[in-house]
Order: structure tokens, then C-alpha cells, then sequence
């Protein structure tokens, strides 16, 4: 004798349905909503000094090493002393009031306290100088050419910037996809400040061997000790 | 010789060096530099004297309340009315409790100071960082106290250089040099000319003082914690002692002999008496040791030393029993007389047991080719004897990845596992001399404090699970259990290019790197423990539990750390929480740190760019690492020798450790020639 | 049709007492849903949920401290753990094995114990399923090992047995609970239109997915029983196949020997059925089934523990008789002074320190169950009771032995550490217990422990025309000669 109506035989047909969809809509929020890219991309928080990367880099054509000084010496890329923006600021809009924090930390000698953007997790080691050296790339017919990554591959259009965002996902995966195919993304090591650089043809053509020359790791231990 | 032995023993020694022809060659004689100096134990004599009437003590540094001998009774005296005592020490101690005043002296990695070597070349002692506490140097309270204008350490020790140096002129230059070498280069004194008396030596050593009746009894610095003042520091109390392996105590060690007359296990506790005084501690016996002798390690049973140092008793964590820690104080048996060796004492069971926990408790081979030795004969005989003993596997690869002899190549590069500079790749090994290798635990506690290795207590290193991921395996070898001769083996991660353990992670947190390392990840790792199981070697170490906060708060998840703690970690080292695995790396970090820096001076890497942890405090050379693949390395040189041998080489891991086995030269004449450690029946 | 004798198949007759209904079998079965427990029942029902408390509080206390609470060390790695994890998923098989492989041999006296064995194979299952679970240092990343989208672009490592035990334990677990389901259709609408109150018709209903009991339903629940039976039967011999290549993958001597499958598929058998049948014994004392569970099924059963037994210390044997032969000195080293311990004395003069394992193991093990070729002796019930435990106290010390008398002194002297339980691992091991009784006195009392429709399928009334049963073809042959 039946209890339930006839309806209900497809109940478990809708049940199952129903679970396979939701799975996949819960797997897929997952694996977007909680990836790097979503999480972190955008991420631009406000510094103690409205500093224009747009400006000084874009508009004035500053270097990115004129202050971020060791980043093809060391891991880090550094953030500038107080001492580095006084040596402009000094004489440039010194009365300015956005640049009374500047002016305070250089009288005090505490440091500016700048909002890390761009930070790994302590089990991640990165090293800027490894991309940053100049490898040398040898073509077949003998000529020789120094491939480096540039700036932007990773860090996006800092010159665009009037507050630094987060540009690209930096999360493994996104890190090992140019590892495992390093290729598209290098330029010569003179250009790696560039940010309008965009290769031509003729580089396109050589990045097989750009690739060689920097065989980056692929393994754990490059960036995991 | 040292300056425990009497002087009949020292005569002796230089009338031999004097007959090998030593002298002048590997001996050298120097004028003393301290003219004034005073016999040490007279010093000590004539300060408990002096002080008696002192009204006011400057103790500099030392811990005289601890480690004073029993005769001159330092406590006493630094507690009478009246009396002002000053102590001038970078840490509290036993005598900074009994003095009035205790004054921060800057640690030695903190001050500037000057140092004159045996041989006479003067030394600067250079300050690493600034005083993180604002103490000041002994240095510097002495010259203020003295009334001196510049006191501060550099200007002291800047003008006792210029004092030391005649020649005026150039001085800023010689200076500026000194302080880049560390010492004045061409300050060293010409050495003296010497010969022996024989006269005086023979009769030196013509009437021997019998020694009275009774048991001998031996003092010797701790090998870790030296005279006590490295009480405090845990990697100190967890190196296990070089023989006995046991850690955060010590015990009175006598032959087994010795221990089975008196009817005793190892562990129960005995009391030396001497003279009126008498301390307990836990019986070892130690093969090898002399009948009727016990040799007693200073610096232990501190009452001040600090929160790990001190003797105390532990609060087990949960269900688990409480433990006791930091041995036992000897020091009321030392007297001026009787300051290295003290002779007339009676030794008696008291019927109690201590526990005392060792990191290895079973010392012998059991006729395995581990640490294999054999006499020079036998080298002579079969110059690679020690690769007979363990026939080394190579099946081949599985897959063609895996080939790790060979390294593995990506498609569309040089063949061959060449770079492409045009040549091979880095191909890292390690060759550890068994011949060479004392047993020092220098790598081991090197190794520790580079990678951040946590000391986990007493109680855990009793269930077995020390952190340290070089260990010295100590076994006894030979014939006679009365002269057992001993071997010595550093055994770390063999990076096993067919490595059992990186087959059976499911999350690959262990793989191999193009270059031959066994690489961890710390990160990926979830602690199944497999690895750990497949490694025939047991080189792997778990983190059990937060062994980092366990010894301080062991109830916390998650423990916090003063700075001062955190600054003692190595920043390019991960640091591991619990449920991760560890292991020996080949100091990766000093590896890719290399690598860095040879791209950036766009050449390859050359010998000697990459020095290992290990490998760079070893006093004996006997650990050597490097690129295989590099024409002429030492390591690649090392690892041809004929005395090499793969340990395990029968189970097919193909570890990149090689190790040379260790040779030795017994005399014929001795009563007792050592047996090597023959693996017969193994092969 | 002439009546030519035909062959009779060993179970073709239903081994109940002649006379027995269809309507005695569902009495029996139904009555214990329908009314109270007895007072047994909570007897062991209220300590079992103590015990799982106890359970979740050592998980609680493992999760917070970490691996360390249990006596793991190096170089014991493994211990209690997997110790637990193996025994328990070896109890699963003797379920699997009665609901898939004798139903493809026919063996009609399996639909007695079968339902009962099933559900004590989803249980022991889950209770398993805690150990590889929560041995992980870091239990919080076991997804890591699942082969699912990542953002660090890595796969897990499929050469691992590790990943091929995840594969292996969730495929059985997921089988085994359908087939358990599908097998409980048609009783539980049996208990639905037994239902008095509401509740019970609306619960018993839902599960029984508005079974009908027409002819398609049967058939289409004929053919599934099949296919399940089917593909359960090569899990039989491979969950406990990949289970045992944790070890025999490994290099460690006592470890790496191929003899392992088999022998830890003929172990598992033997330890499930005799969990079985302790249970099975008070079961069918106390809710009054002893005309379905006769004592020829008990007599059957211990048969299937007299020879997986013997298997068993066969594998024992073979093993000893192999690390002679090898010569390798590591392996003889294992088995002669690690398990035995008189066989080879370390150079102290001393025995291996855990040979009181492996001798419980080989009288547990080995000598317990040859009481079995005695009839005598496998038709009496305290006997068989007191063998039962035996065996699965044997079993527990083989994996324990297997695990750490060959971890605690392998190749390298200067590695040995002993090995020492904590009140932790006894506890959660206990605790487990309470997981799995509990989770069974809660089928026992609310699910038809023993199942329905197949022993009806048994009786002689399910057969009105025995000739036209499709098992006779040598009748066939000879019949038209008439």
C-alpha cells in the first residue's frame, strides 16, 4: 500500500540531479571565489602617503630601480628609504601637506609605515634577482641575447597606477605556469623596467631559446626550503 | 696535553715530541704573552683568601657561586654582612643571586674586545650587532671605572692597538686592515728555540705519587654545556653527550666492571664521597672505560641557570608522568688540590633510580656493514674492502624521469642532462670520512641552528622523538668487551636518487629536484608518516607535536614567542609547525642562496660557492659536499677515493652520501689489538 | 517432466527447520523493530555511547595536540594507527564476501547472516575510515589528497599505495553501503505496511522508495543484487590486496614481501567472520533467531575461520621459511629476533622485546581455530564464542606485529627505538568500539537485522515448481530419451 503520492517517484531523480548540481556550483565557488585570483587581484590598499606610482613612474618616466634599488641584487625589491623620496622632495613641493608624513619621518628618522601589497606566505621563497640577473639566451646562428622578466609581467601597469593594486594572481599555480612555459613571458633584460614594451615578431620567434636560458625550476625546492 | 694532566705527564709528552723530531715542525714553543700570568689554581687560592677581608667583590663575568671548588667557599663569601658584590654577567646565575648588584655585561657577539693567540698574533673582537638589552662590556665598565675618557669598546680597543702598534704612521691603514682580517697580520712572535731536559724528565718522572686508596675520580667540562654556562641553552642539553648519547643530564660514568662489582644497573643512582663531601647521581657504564676511575661532567645540577637548565622536575603534558631534568651538581667533591683528578673516594649504591634518556640506545652493529673500518692491512690488502662489504645495487631507473644518475632532461633541451652553457648539471653529494669524523656533534647542533630545529625535552627524546635531523650513530666495536673500540657515523639524508621515500608520499611533498635533492615541502606536507616508514636510513623527523611552544606552553595550539626567539631562527629557513615532516635538505637554502649569486655574476657555480651547514663547522674536514659533476671538486675528488662506500648501498636506494670508511692503525705491541668490525656472513 | 533425480547443490536446501513459514521468518525479523528493547540491549547501548564519547574526546584532544598524544616515535612511525585502520577494514570482508562472493557460488545459508555481516562491513568501514583520517599530522589538508581542482597547478602522487587506499576504501565503502541499501528494499517496505503508527510508515516508506513488490520490481531488483554481487566481488580481493601493499610496496624487511595480498585478503576474511559471528551469537540468543541462524549456518562459518586460518599460518610459515632462504640477513634479523625472539639474540644476549606479540598472534591465530576440526567443537556455542574473541585479539596483534616489530629494529642499529603505547591510543581504540556498537545496536533494533525476502527466496515454498529451476541440464540431456 503506497503513502506517498505517485509524484514523489521522482524524487530521487531530482535528488540526485539536484546534488550533482549543487556540487559542481559549490566546487566551482570554491574554486573561484576562494582562488588568488579573486581574492587577491584588486587588492590596493591605502598608503600613509597618497603616493602616485602614475605620476612618478608614468608621467615623470622615474625608473622602478631608482627607488626599489636592489631588486636585481637581492630577494626583496625594498621599499624605499625616507632618504630616497627627500633627496627629490627636498626642493620639490616641499611645503606640500601630502607629503607632511615624508617630511616628519625624515625629521624623526622613524620609517613610513608602507602597507605591503604584494606578500607571500613564510614558506614561499622568491627571489626578484633570479628573474631579474639577465640570462643569456643563445641563438642558432651564435648571437647572443640577455632575457630577464619585466616589471609588469607580474606587478601589471605600475605606471597606470595612482594606488598600486595587485595586479596578477601571485599564487603557485599562476607562478608555474610561466615557469613551465617561461617563453611569452621574457624580455630583453635592458627593457625589464619598460612597461609599454611589447615584443616583436623576431622575439617571438626565439622564445625556445629564451626559455633555455633561464630553465627556471619546476621543482619544489625552487621556491620552497 | 691540556692543562689537566700533572707535570710529569706534560715532561713526557715533550721529551716524545722532541724524539719524533716534532718540534719546530708540527710543535711550536712561544714566549708567553702574559708575563704575569698566575697558576690558575692558585689564583683561586689566593682570592678566597683576599676576599675573606674584602668588603667589596667585582665578580666579571663567570659564575664563581657555581663552579668554584669546594674548598674556597665563594658563596660565603659573596654573602657576608657588609660586604658589597657586584656581578658583572650577561646572564643571571647561581652568583648573581647571592651579590647585591648584577650589572648586563653585553653578550660576546655584542662587544668589542682584543685577544692575543698562544702564538702570540693580537686579535679584534668585533661586535655583530649592537647590545640588544643596552648593556655595556666588561670592557667598558672596567674603563669607566678606570676613569678613562673614551670608554666606550671601540675606542679601548682602538687604542690599545695603536698602544701594541709602534709605527705611528699607517696606523688608520693597519688598523683598517686588522678589523677586515680580525687580526693584526704579522703580529705573531717568532717562535722560541727549546730542547728537553732529559735529565729533568727522567727524574720528573722517577717517583710517581701513588694515589691513595680508593676510586679515582675524573672531572671534565661537560662536552656541551663546557663549565655550566651553556645550561640554559636547550640545543646544549639536547646534543647528545659524544659517547654515552645521553641528553638533559648527566651520569658518573665507570667501566662495567666497575658498575657490575658494585651490582648496578645503568640508571641507579650511586654516592661518590670524598673527603667529607659526597654528591649522588645516576651510574653509566661506558665500555671502554678504566676499572676503579669515575669521570664526573661539570656543569650540570644548576639551580639558577634559567627556565630549561635548571635541576628541576617537569609537568608531563595531559596524562603523561612528570619528568626530571638537568643532572647533578659535582662540584662539592672538587677541591684546588684536587681540581682535575681527585683520587681516595668510595663509591655506594643508595637504592634509588633516575631516569636517564639517551637518543640512541643500542650501540652495536649487530655484524652489519654500518660504519665499516678495518686496519691498514687490510686496506693495504684490498684498498676498497668497504665496497665489498656493501654490494651497491643499480637496477636502472623505473621511469625514465627517474634517472637521477643521468639527470632528466626536458624536451627540446641539450640532451644528456647538459645546460645549456654545455655542461652537465649540478649533480650534489656529500662525502663524509668516517677516518676523519671524531664524533664531535659540531654538525649536529649546526645543523640544528641553521634549519630551526626544535629541541623537544627530555621526556619526548625518551619516546623518541628528537628533531635533530644529523645524528652520529656511536656503536662499539671488537672482540673484547674490555677494549672496545668505537665507530662513529654522521648519518643525515642520503638524498637517495632511487629514494624510497618519495615513491610512497600521496601528496608529494617529497620529490627529487633536477640536481639530486630530495626536496621537502613543507607546505604540501598532510603527515601520513609514510616517508618516514620507507626510509631505510630513519633519517626522517616528524614534528609530533608543536615542539616549538611545547617546552614553554605546552597546552597552547599555537604558541607565541618572545622576539628575541624569533630572531634566532634562520629566515631562509621554513619554520614547521606540527604534523610536517623534516629532514636534512643539503641546506638548500645556502644551495639556491649560491645559485642566486652566481646567476647574478652570470657564471655557473664553482667549488667551494656552496659550504653546507655541516660541512662548514666540521673541525676535521671529514664532511665534504659539492657539485659530482664539477671536474675537480673536492667533493666529486672525495667521493672517488677507494675507501668508499654507499651505506645500505644492498637495498637499491642509491644514496648521493658516499662515506669512506675509517681506517685504523693499532699497535701490535698493545696488549689487546682491536678487531675490526667484520660483517661476516653479510654481503 | 519425468522425475529424474537431479544433482543437489551444496546450499540448495535451506538449512532451516522443516516447516518453517514465511510467515514465521518475517515475525521473527520484524518483531525485534516493532517492539521495545529488551533490557539487553540497553545494557550495551548506554556504555556503547559512552564509549563513543570517549571516542570524540580523543579525537578532540589528537586534533588540538597533535600525533604526539599517541606513542608514535621514530622510528614508529606507524603503530596503533594503522594497526586499527587494517584490523578494522579486514573485519569489513567477511561481509562483502557473504553478500557478494557466496551468492554468486549459490550458497543459500548466507542469507541468514548476511544482512547482519553487511551492516557490520558499513560500519566497521566507518570506523576505519577514522583512522587514516585523523593520523595525519595535518588532518585539516587531507584533501590535499584527493585529485580535485587546485590552485597550486600539482597533482597528488598516484604512485603512492596511500592514494591507491583512498580509491580503494571509498570505492568499498560506497559499494558496500548501496548494496547494503539495496538488499534492505524490499524489508523495509515489508516493515512499512507492518507499520501501526504513522511516523513509522512515512520513515520505513521513504526507504523503501515505494517498492511494490510486482514482478518488474523484483526483476530490476534481481538484476542489481546481481551487478552489486559482481562488482563487490573483486573488491573482496582488492580493497585488503591495496591495503597490504602499504607494506608490501615498502623496502623494510617484514614489509616488503609479495605474499601480503593473499594473505591479508585470507586474514580479513577470517577476522571479519569471526566478529560476525560474536556478535551473531549473543544476537540470536537474545532477539530469539535461532530457527533462522541455525547451527549449521554457525557450523558452516567457523569451517570458513578453520581455513582461512589455516591460510593464514600457512602465509606465517611461508614467511619464516623465505627469510631463511633469502639469506638476507635484515629479513632473518625480522623474523628471528624481532618476532620469535629466541631466534637470534642481539649482542646484549637479549630476546627481541616485542616476541609476546607475535606468539599472541600465532596462539591466537594459529592454534585457536584448529579446535574447528572437531564437529564437536564447531557446534558448541561457548566454544565458539570464546575462539571468536581470540581471533580477533590474534588479528589485531598480526597487524601490530607486522607494523612495529618491523619498524623498531630494521636496517640501521643506531635508529632502533622502542615502541610504547599511550592511554590514548587505547582509548580512541576502544573508543571505536562504542562508534561501531552503537551504530549497530541502533541497526540491530531499528533495521531488519537478518534478511527477509532472501531467506523466504530459501524456503521450499519460493520453489512451487523445482523443475523448472534452471539448474538441471544433465536432466535435460537425458529426458528426452524417454
Amino acid at each position: 500500500m503506497q503513502i506517498f503520492p505517485r509524484q514523489l517517484n521522482y524524487l530521487p531523480l531530482v535528488l540526485a540531479v539536484a546534488a550533482f548540481t549543487a556540487g559542481g556550483a559549490i566546487t566551482f565557488v570554491f574554486w573561484f571565489y576562494f582562488s588568488p585570483k579573486n581574492l587577491q587581484v584588486g587588492y590596493a590598499p591605502e598608503q600613509p602617503v597618497p603616493y602616485s606610482h602614475r605620476l612618478h613612474a608614468g608621467e615623470l618616466g622615474i625608473d622602478c630601480r631608482y627607488c626599489h634599488a636592489n631588486v636585481e641584487q637581492s630577494a626583496y625589491s625594498m621599499v624605499p628609504p625616507t632618504q630616497t623620496c627627500m633627496g627629490c622632495h627636498a626642493v620639490v613641493h616641499p611645503e606640500s601637506a601630502r607629503l607632511a608624513p615624508v617630511r616628519e619621518s625624515w625629521a624623526t628618522g622613524d620609517p613610513i609605515e608602507w602597507v605591503r601589497i604584494h606578500q607571500l606566505p613564510d614558506h614561499s621563497y622568491f627571489n626578484h634577482s633570479a628573474h631579474l640577473y639577465g640570462a643569456k639566451a643563445v641563438y642558432e646562428d651564435g648571437s647572443e641575447v640577455r632575457v630577464a622578466v619585466g616589471c609588469t609581467s607580474c606587478h601589471g601597469r605600475i605606471d597606470q597606477m595612482e594606488v598600486v593594486a595587485i595586479a596578477e594572481p601571485i599564487a603557485m599555480g599562476w607562478c608555474l605556469e610561466c615557469h613551465r612555459n617561461p617563453g611569452p613571458n621574457l624580455r630583453p633584460v635592458e627593457e625589464i623596467t619598460n612597461m609599454a614594451w611589447e615584443p616583436d615578431e623576431e622575439w617571438v620567434s626565439h622564445q625556445e631559446d629564451h626559455a633555455r636560458a633561464v630553465n627556471p625550476p619546476e621543482h619544489c625546492n625552487g621556491c620552497h626550503r | 696535553m691540556g692543562p689537566r694532566q700533572p707535570p710529569a705527564v706534560h715532561a713526557l709528552a715533550h721529551a716524545i715530541n722532541e724524539a719524533l723530531g716534532a718540534v719546530g715542525r708540527v710543535v711550536g714553543f712561544f714566549p708567553p704573552t702574559d708575563a704575569d700570568r698566575q697558576d690558575v689554581l692558585e689564583g683561586i687560592r689566593a682570592f678566597g683568601e683576599r676576599a675573606a677581608s674584602a668588603r667589596t667583590i667585582l665578580v666579571l663575568g663567570g659564575n664563581p657561586a657555581y663552579d668554584a671548588p669546594a674548598d674556597v667557599d665563594v658563596r660565603a663569601l659573596l654573602q657576608r654582612d657588609g660586604v658589597t658584590s657586584i656581578h658583572v654577567a650577561s646572564h643571571r646565575n647561581e652568583t648573581s643571586e647571592l651579590c647585591s648588584l648584577h650589572v648586563s655585561e653585553s653578550h660576546e657577539l655584542e662587544t668589542w674586545g682584543d685577544l692575543r693567540s698562544v702564538a702570540g698574533t693580537l686579535g679584534v673582537q668585533q661586535p655583530l650587532i649592537r647590545p640588544l638589552w643596552g648593556s655595556r662590556s666588561s670592557l667598558e665598565i672596567l674603563a669607566r671605572v678606570a676613569g678613562e675618557r673614551n670608554w666606550r669598546g671601540h675606542y679601548v680597543v682602538r687604542k690599545t692597538f695603536r698602544d701594541a702598534f709602534e709605527e705611528r704612521t699607517l696606523f688608520e691603514t693597519t688598523w683598517r686592515r686588522a678589523l677586515h682580517a680580525g687580526l693584526l697580520a704579522g703580529s705573531r712572535s717568532r717562535p722560541a728555540q727549546v730542547s728537553v731536559d732529559g735529565a729533568k724528565v727522567a727524574a720528573a718522572l722517577a717517583a710517581p705519587e701513588p694515589g691513595a686508596e680508593g676510586i679515582e675520580i675524573q672531572f671534565l667540562p661537560d662536552p656541551a654545556l663546557y663549565d655550566g654556562r651553556h645550561a640554559n641553552n636547550l640545543w646544549a642539553l639536547e646534543v647528545p653527550h659524544p659517547m654515552t648519547k645521553i641528553v638533559w643530564d648527566n651520569a658518573a660514568l665507570v667501566s662495567k666492571a666497575t658498575r657490575n662489582r658494585l651490582g648496578l644497573r645503568n640508571g641507579q643512582m650511586i654516592r661518590i664521597s670524598r673527603g667529607g663531601a659526597s654528591v649522588e647521581l645516576p651510574v653509566w657504564a661506558l665500555p671502554g672505560h678504566a676499572d676503579d676511575s669515575v669521570t664526573l661532567t661539570l656543569g650540570w645540577g644548576r639551580t639558577a641557570a634559567g627556565r630549561y637548565g635548571n635541576k628541576q622536575r617537569w609537568k608531563g603534558l595531559g596524562p603523561e608522568p612528570d619528568w626530571s631534568a638537568g643532572g647533578f651538581d659535582v662540584h662539592a667533591l672538587r677541591t684546588t688540590d684536587a681540581f682535575y683528578f681527585a683520587d681516595g673516594a668510595t663509591i655506594e649504591a643508595t637504592g634509588e633510580t633516575y631516569d636517564v634518556v639517551q637518543t640512541q640506545t643500542h650501540g652495536n652493529m649487530e655484524g652489519r656493514p654500518i660504519a665499516i673500518d678495518a686496519t691498514v692491512e687490510e686496506y693495504r690488502d684490498n684498498p676498497e674492502w668497504a665496497s665489498y662489504e656493501t654490494v651497491e645495487m643499480s637496477p636502472g631507473p623505473l621511469w625514465e624521469e627517474g634517472d637521477y644518475s643521468n639527470p632528466p632532461v626536458r624536451p627540446g633541451y641539450p640532451e644528456g642532462g647538459v645546460t645549456a652553457g654545455g655542461r652537465p648539471r649540478y649533480k650534489w653529494g656529500m662525502v663524509i670520512d668516517l677516518s676523519a669524523c671524531t664524533g664531535c656533534n659540531a654538525c649536529v647542533v649546526a645543523c640544528q641552528s641553521e634549519n630551526n630545529i626544535p629541541t623537544v625535552g627530555k621526556y619526548e627524546v625518551k619516546r623518541g622523538r628528537e628533531m635533530a635531523w644529523m645524528r652520529i650513530d656511536r656503536y662499539f666495536v671488537g672482540e673484547s668487551d674490555d677494549d672496545p673500540q668505537i665507530a662513529v657515523q654522521p648519518v643525515s639524508c642520503q638524498h637517495c636518487e632511487e629514494a624510497p621515500c618519495e615513491n610512497v608520499c600521496p601528496v608529494n611533498a617529497t620529490v627529487h629536484t633536477p640536481d639530486g635533492l630530495n626536496s621537502m615541502a613543507y607546505n604540501r606536507c598532510v603527515g601520513t608518516r609514510y616517508c618516514a616508514n620507507n626510509c631505510p636510513y630513519k633519517v626522517r623527523r616528524f614534528n609530533y607535536l608543536d615542539w616549538h611552544s611545547h617546552l614553554d606552553e605546552p597546552w597552547s595550539m599555537h604558541g607565541s614567542f618572545p622576539e628575541t626567539r624569533q630572531m634566532v631562527f634562520n629566515p631562509n629557513v621554513t619554520v614547521r609547525m606540527r604534523g610536517v615532516m623534516e629532514k636534512c635538505s643539503y641546506c638548500i637554502q645556502r644551495i639556491q642562496e649560491a645559485k642566486f649569486k652566481a646567476r647574478r655574476e652570470h657564471r655557473q657555480l664553482r667549488d667551494g660557492d656552496v659550504n653546507v651547514a655541516c660541512q662548514s663547522v666540521c673541525a676535521t674536514g671529514a664532511i665534504v659536499f659539492g657539485d659530482l659533476n664539477l671536474e675537480g671538486s673536492r667533493a666529486s675528488r672525495a667521493a672517488a677515493i677507494n675507501r668508499r662506500y654507499k651505506l645500505l648501498a644492498e637495498v637499491g636506494a642509491q644514496p648521493r652520501t658516499t662515506y669512506l670508511g675509517k681506517l685504523r692503525n693499532p699497535n701490535p705491541a698493545f696488549a689487546t689489538a682491536p678487531a675490526p668490525s667484520a660483517a661476516e656472513g653479510s654481503h | 517432466m519425468a522425475a529424474t533425480a537431479y544433482i543437489e547443490e551444496l546450499g540448495e536446501k535451506s538449512l532451516l527447520p522443516p516447516g518453517t513459514t514465511f510467515n514465521d521468518v518475517t515475525e521473527s525479523v520484524a518483531r525485534v523493530t516493532e517492539t521495545k528493547a529488551p533490557r539487553g540491549w540497553w545494557m550495551l547501548f548506554l556504555p556503547s555511547v559512552a564509549l563513543l564519547g570517549v571516542m570524540v574526546a580523543c579525537i578532540g584532544y589528537l586534533l588540538s595536540m597533535g600525533v604526539g598524544v599517541w606513542g608514535n616515535n621514530a622510528p614508529n612511525y606507524w603503530a596503533w594507527d594503522i594497526t586499527n585502520f587494517v584490523w578494522w577494514i579486514g573485519i569489513g570482508h567477511a561481509g562483502t564476501l557473504i553478500s557478494a562472493i557466496l551468492f554468486l557460488f549459490r550458497q543459500n545459508w548466507r542469507t541468514s547472516i548476511n544482512r547482519f555481516a553487511e551492516a557490520m562491513t558499513v560500519f566497521a568501514v566507518l570506523c576505519a575510515g577514522i583512522f587514516p583520517a585523523l593520523h595525519t599530522g595535518r588532518p585539516w589538508f587531507d584533501y590535499y589528497l584527493f585529485p580535485i581542482p587546485n590552485q597550486m597547478a600539482i597533482w597528488p602522487n598516484f604512485k603512492s599505495p596511500l592514494m591507491w587506499d583512498v580509491f580503494a576504501v571509498s570505492t568499498y565503502l560506497t559499494i558496500s553501503v548501496i548494496f547494503w541499501f539495496v538488499g534492505l528494499i524490499p524489508d523495509f517496505a515489508t516493515l512499512r505496511d507492518r507499520s501501526k503508527s504513522l511516523l513509522r510508515r512515512r520513515i520505513y516508506g521513504f526507504f523503501a522508495l515505494g517498492w511494490r513488490s510486482s514482478h518488474r520490481h523484483w526483476q530490476h531488483y534481481e538484476r542489481a543484487y546481481l551487478i552489486f554481487a559482481a562488482i563487490s566481488t573483486p573488491l573482496v580481493l582488492s580493497v585488503h590486496s591495496v591495503v597490504s601493499f602499504d607494506f608490501a610496496t615498502s623496502v623494510i624487511p617484514g614489509w616488503h614481501t609479495t605474499i601480503f595480498p593473499p594473505y591479508f585478503v585470507a586474514g580479513a576474511v577470517f577476522s571479519g567472520f569471526a566478529l560476525v559471528l560474536t556478535l551473531m551469537l549473543i544476537t540470536r540468543t537474545v532477539f530469539g533467531m535461532e530457527n533462522l541462524i541455525t547451527i549449521k549456518h554457525l557450523d558452516l562459518m567457523n569451517k570458513f575461520m578453520l581455513a582461512t586460518g589455516m591460510m593464514v599460518g600457512y602465509a606465517y610459515a611461508m614467511e619464516f621459511y623465505i627469510a631463511w632462504y633469502s639469506g638476507n640477513p635484515y629479513e632473518s634479523w625480522v623474523f628471528m629476533h624481532n618476532r620469535l625472539g629466541f631466534g637470534m639474540l642481539d649482542s646484549d644476549g637479549n630476546w627481541g622485546p616485542l616476541w609476546w606479540s607475535y606468539w599472541a598472534m600465532v596462539s591466537c591465530n594459529v592454534l585457536a581455530p584448529q579446535i574447528f576440526w572437531f564437529k564437536k567443537m564447531r557446534t558448541n556455542i561457548p566454544v565458539m564464542f570464546i575462539v571468536t574473541i581470540f581471533i580477533n585479539i590474534g588479528m589485531w596483534f598480526e597487524r601490530f606485529v607486522i607494523i612495529v616489530t618491523s619498524l623498531y629494529r630494521d636496517f640501521i642499529p643506531g635508529s632502533w627505538g622502542p615502541f610504547e603505547a599511550t592511554w590514548i591510543d587505547i582509548l580512541l581504540y576502544m573508543g571505536t568500539f562504542g562508534l561501531f556498537m552503537t551504530l549497530f545496536l541502533l541497526f540491530i533494533r531499528w533495521i531488519p537485522m537478518i534478511a527477509i525476502a532472501e531467506v523466504k527466496m530459501t524456503l521450499p515454498h519460493a520453489h512451487p515448481h523445482p523443475e523448472d529451476d534452471h539448474h538441471q541440464p544433465a536432466a535435460a540431456a537425458v529426458a528426452p530419451a524417454e
